[in-house]
C-alpha cells in the first residue's frame, strides 16, 4: 500500500463556520498520524469526513488508488477496509461484547476464531458475555477496541484512544497501534497527549485554522 | 444478490434479538394500541349500530399511530452509541440496512394490527367475515405505512423536532392508504368483499408496489448527506 | 457549499434580469385586463349571480397550484440527485408559491360553495386532494424552517416533495372514488357557450399563471441571494474580517 490515504482540498462547513479550509495531507502507511489542536478546531469534524460518516463537500480523498469526490459517499471497497473508533462505541447495550463483534464479523465476512482472538487481546475475559449496558466506561472501550482488532483494517481512525483509560490501558493501546504500524497500515489518531505515543513512527500534525500544519515527530 | 439477502438476514435477526431482550418496540406498541382503543371506545361510549359502522375508520386510525411510534422506537435504538452510524460503515449497501428496518418495523405493526382488530372485536363486537381478505388488506396497509415512515423515521432520528415533523410529513403521504384500507375493511368487518372492494385492494395493492421500492431506493441519496 | 454552485453564470444573471422584467410587464397587464374583462364584459350568470365569478379566479389558482407542486416535485428529484442546490432554490420557490395558490383555492372554494349551494366544505373530490396536498407541502415548509439550516434537512425535504408526485395520483385516485357521490361540480377549462365567459376565464386564467411564474422567478432569486450571503459570510470569516452579523 505505496500511497496511503491523500486529502487535497478539502472543505467543511458548519452551519456559517467554514471549518476546514481547502486542507490537505497526506498519511503514509507505517506510520502513526496524530492529529493535535485545540478543542473545536475541527478534529473531529476531519475524521468524520475521512472515515465516511460526512459527507464531503469539495475536495477529494485517496485511499491508496481509490478516489472519492465531493458528494460521493465511500464505497463499499474502501469502508470495508476502514476500522474507525470514535466517542461512540458502535456497540448495543443489549448484547454481550462477544455478540457484538460476531455481528460486525458476519457483516465484514469474517471467519469466527476472530472474534475469540480479539477479545483475548483486549483482555476482557468473562465479562465478554455479559451484555454492554453494564460495562463500566473503560471495559466498553476495550470492546470497541476489540471490534477494531477483530476487522484488522487497512485504514485506522481514531479519535482520542486514549481518552479516559488508566496507564495500564493506555500502554496496551499504544502496543496495539505499534503492531498497526508495523504491519504497514495506515493509522491516524486524535490525540491531546502525543507525547505519549513514543518510541512509534510518528508524525504529529496540527490542525489550525482549518489547515493541517505538520509539527514534529520521528525522522 | 446473496451477499444481500444474507445481510438482511443478520440485520433482522439483531433487531429481533435485540427486541426480545429488551422490548422497547413491541411493548410500546402494544400499549400504545391498547389505548387508542380503549380511549375510542369511551368516546364513543354508546356502543350501537352506527358505531359498530365506524368502526373499520378505528382500526385504521389506530394503526396510523401505533405504526408511526413504532418506526420511531425502530431507530431510536439505533441512535446510542452511534450503532446506525457502525451500522452504515460496515453494510455493503445503506439500501438494504433501510429495508432491515421497514421490515422489522412492519412485522411488529402487522402483529398489532392482529391485536387492533381483536380488541376492536371486543369492544365494539364488530365481526369479521373474510379473515383472510383482512389480513391481505392489513398487510398491504402496515407495510406501506412502515416503510414510509422508516424513510422519515431513519432520516430525522437526529433532528430536534423529529416528534412533531414527522407525522406532520408522513400522514398526508398515507392518507390514500387509510381511505383505501377503511373502505376495503368496511366491507370485511360487514357484509363481505364486493367488486368495489377489490377496486380498493388494488389501490392499495398499487401504492405499495410504488412506494415500497421507491424508499428504498431513495434512501442512499438522502443517507449519504447526514450530518 | 463548494464554489460558485450556487452563483449564476453573467449570461444567466443578464437573461435572468430581462424574464424578470418581461415577467412582471406581463403580469401587470394581463392582470389588469383580466379584471376587466371578468367584472365588466362577462355576464353575471343567472342561478348563482354575481358569486359565480369567483369561478374565474379559483380554478386558474387550483391549477397553477396543481403546476407549481409537479414542479416543486420533479426539481426536488432533481436536486436529489445531483445535489445542486439551484434545484432545491427553485423547488422551494415553486413550494412557497403552490402552497400560496393553494390557500388561495381551500379558501375561495368554501366561499363559494356557501353561497352557491349553502354549504362551505362540500367534500368535493378535488377539495379534499388540494387539503392534502396543502398539507404535504405545508409540512415541506415546517420541515425546512425548523429542522435546521444543513443540507440534509433540504435533501429530507426534497424527499418529501419528490415523494408526493406518486402519491399525488394516488390521492387523486382515492379521493375521487370516495367522493364519488357528489356531482362533479367543477370542471376546468371554462365549460360554457358564451363568448365573453370563456374570454374572462382564458384571460384571468393566463394572468394568474403569468403572476405566478413571476412570483416564482421572484422567490427564487431571493432565496439564491439569501445562500449566497450566506457563502459570502463564510468566505469573509476566512478572509479575516470581523463581520458582524446580526
Amino acid at each position: 500500500m505505496p500511497e496511503g490515504i491523500r486529502l487535497k482540498g478539502l472543505t467543511q462547513t458548519f452551519g456559517r463556520r467554514r471549518i476546514l479550509r481547502g486542507l490537505s495531507g497526506h498519511f503514509e502507511p507505517g506510520r502513526l498520524h496524530l492529529i493535535v489542536g485545540p478543542n473545536g478546531c475541527g478534529k473531529t469534524t476531519l475524521l468524520r469526513v475521512m472515515s465516511g460518516q460526512l459527507s464531503l463537500e469539495a475536495g477529494t480523498l485517496q485511499f491508496h488508488e481509490e478516489c472519492v469526490e465531493a458528494g460521493q459517499s465511500l464505497p463499499w471497497s474502501i469502508r470495508r477496509r476502514l476500522g474507525v473508533l470514535g466517542h461512540d462505541s458502535f456497540l448495543y447495550s443489549e448484547l454481550s461484547a462477544r455478540e457484538n463483534l460476531d455481528l460486525y464479523r458476519k457483516l465484514y465476512g469474517l471467519p469466527k476464531e476472530r472474534v475469540g482472538e480479539a477479545l483475548e487481546r483486549v483482555s476482557l475475559g468473562s465479562a465478554a458475555d455479559q451484555p454492554v449496558g453494564c460495562y463500566s466506561q473503560g471495559m466498553e472501550q476495550r470492546a470497541a477496541f476489540a471490534r477494531v482488532l477483530m476487522q484488522d483494517p487497512d485504514y485506522l481512525i481514531l479519535d482520542e484512544p486514549d481518552a479516559g483509560l488508566d496507564e495500564a490501558g493506555r500502554t496496551r493501546v499504544e502496543e496495539e497501534l505499534s503492531s498497526f504500524v508495523r504491519d504497514g497500515k495506515v493509522v491516524i489518531a486524535v490525540t491531546h497527549h502525543p507525547e505519549s505515543f513514543q518510541g512509534l513512527n510518528r508524525q504529529i500534525l496540527r490542525l489550525e485554522k482549518g489547515v493541517l500544519v505538520s509539527v514534529g515527530g520521528d525522522q | 444478490m446473496s451477499r444481500h439477502l444474507r445481510t438482511l438476514r443478520i440485520l433482522i435477526a439483531k433487531d429481533l434479538k435485540i427486541e426480545m431482550r429488551n422490548p422497547g418496540v413491541s411493548y410500546t406498541m402494544l400499549l400504545f394500541a391498547t389505548l387508542v382503543v380503549v380511549v375510542f371506545s369511551y368516546a364513543f361510549f354508546m356502543i350501537d349500530d352506527r358505531v359498530r359502522s365506524y368502526t373499520p375508520g378505528l382500526v385504521w386510525v389506530a394503526l396510523l399511530f401505533t405504526c408511526t411510534l413504532g418506526t420511531s422506537r425502530v431507530f431510536d435504538r439505533e441512535q446510542h452509541k452511534g450503532c446506525f452510524n457502525g451500522l452504515l460503515l460496515a453494510t455493503e449497501s445503506p439500501r438494504t440496512l433501510f429495508l432491515s428496518k421497514a421490515i422489522v418495523a412492519s412485522f411488529f405493526g402487522l402483529l398489532m394490527s392482529g391485536l387492533v382488530v381483536l380488541l376492536v372485536v371486543l369492544f365494539f363486537g364488530a365481526s369479521v367475515h373474510e379473515p383472510l381478505w383482512l389480513m391481505a388488506t392489513l398487510v398491504l396497509g402496515v407495510t406501506g405505512f412502515c416503510f414510509i415512515g422508516a424513510l422519515f423515521a431513519g432520516l430525522m432520528a437526529q433532528l430536534s423536532l423529529r416528534e412533531v415533523l414527522f407525522p406532520l410529513i408522513t400522514f398526508p403521504l398515507v392518507i390514500p392508504l387509510v381511505i383505501a384500507g377503511v373502505k376495503t375493511t368496511t366491507q370485511l368487518i360487514g357484509p363481505g368483499i364486493d367488486a368495489d372492494g377489490f377496486a380498493w385492494l388494488k389501490l392499495m395493492l398499487a401504492f405499495d408496489l410504488v412506494f415500497l421500492p421507491g424508499t428504498v431506493r431513495v434512501f442512499p441519496y438522502l443517507e449519504k448527506d447526514r450530518g | 457549499m463548494a464554489e460558485g454552485e450556487n452563483r449564476l453564470c453573467g449570461r444567466c444573471e443578464k437573461a435572468n434580469g430581462w424574464i424578470l422584467r418581461v415577467l412582471v410587464a406581463a403580469s401587470v397587464v394581463l392582470v389588469l385586463v383580466a379584471i376587466y374583462a371578468v367584472l365588466a364584459r362577462a355576464p353575471v350568470e343567472g342561478e348563482m349571480g354575481v358569486v359565480q365569478k369567483i369561478f374565474y379566479f379559483h380554478v386558474p389558482s387550483a391549477i397553477t397550484m396543481l403546476l407549481h407542486f409537479m414542479l416543486a416535485g420533479v426539481l426536488s428529484l432533481l436536486f436529489l440527485i445531483t445535489s445542486n442546490r439551484r434545484f432545491d432554490n427553485w423547488a422551494a420557490a415553486c413550494a412557497d408559491v403552490g402552497l400560496v395558490f393553494a390557500a388561495m383555492v381551500l379558501i375561495s372554494g368554501p366561499l363559494w360553495g356557501y353561497k352557491a349551494w349553502g354549504t362551505a366544505w362540500t367534500g368535493e373530490p378535488r377539495l379534499n386532494l388540494t387539503l392534502l396536498m396543502f398539507l404535504i407541502y405545508l409540512g415541506y415548509d415546517a420541515l425546512r424552517r425548523f429542522g435546521g439550516r444543513d443540507l440534509f434537512t433540504l435533501k429530507i425535504a426534497a424527499a418529501v416533495s419528490a415523494l408526493s408526485v406518486p402519491g399525488l395520483y394516488f390521492i387523486r385516485t382515492a379521493v375521487e372514488r370516495w367522493g364519488g357521490n357528489h356531482p362533479p361540480n367543477m370542471k376546468a377549462g371554462g365549460y360554457t357557450d358564451d363568448p365573453d365567459m370563456a374570454l374572462a376565464f382564458n384571460l384571468s386564467f393566463a394572468a394568474v399563471l403569468v403572476l405566478s411564474l413571476t412570483f416564482t422567478m421572484l422567490r427564487a432569486r431571493v432565496r439564491g441571494a439569501a445562500d449566497q450571503i450566506e457563502t459570502l459570510w463564510a468566505d469573509a470569516q476566512d478572509a479575516g474580517l470581523d463581520v458582524d452579523r446580526d
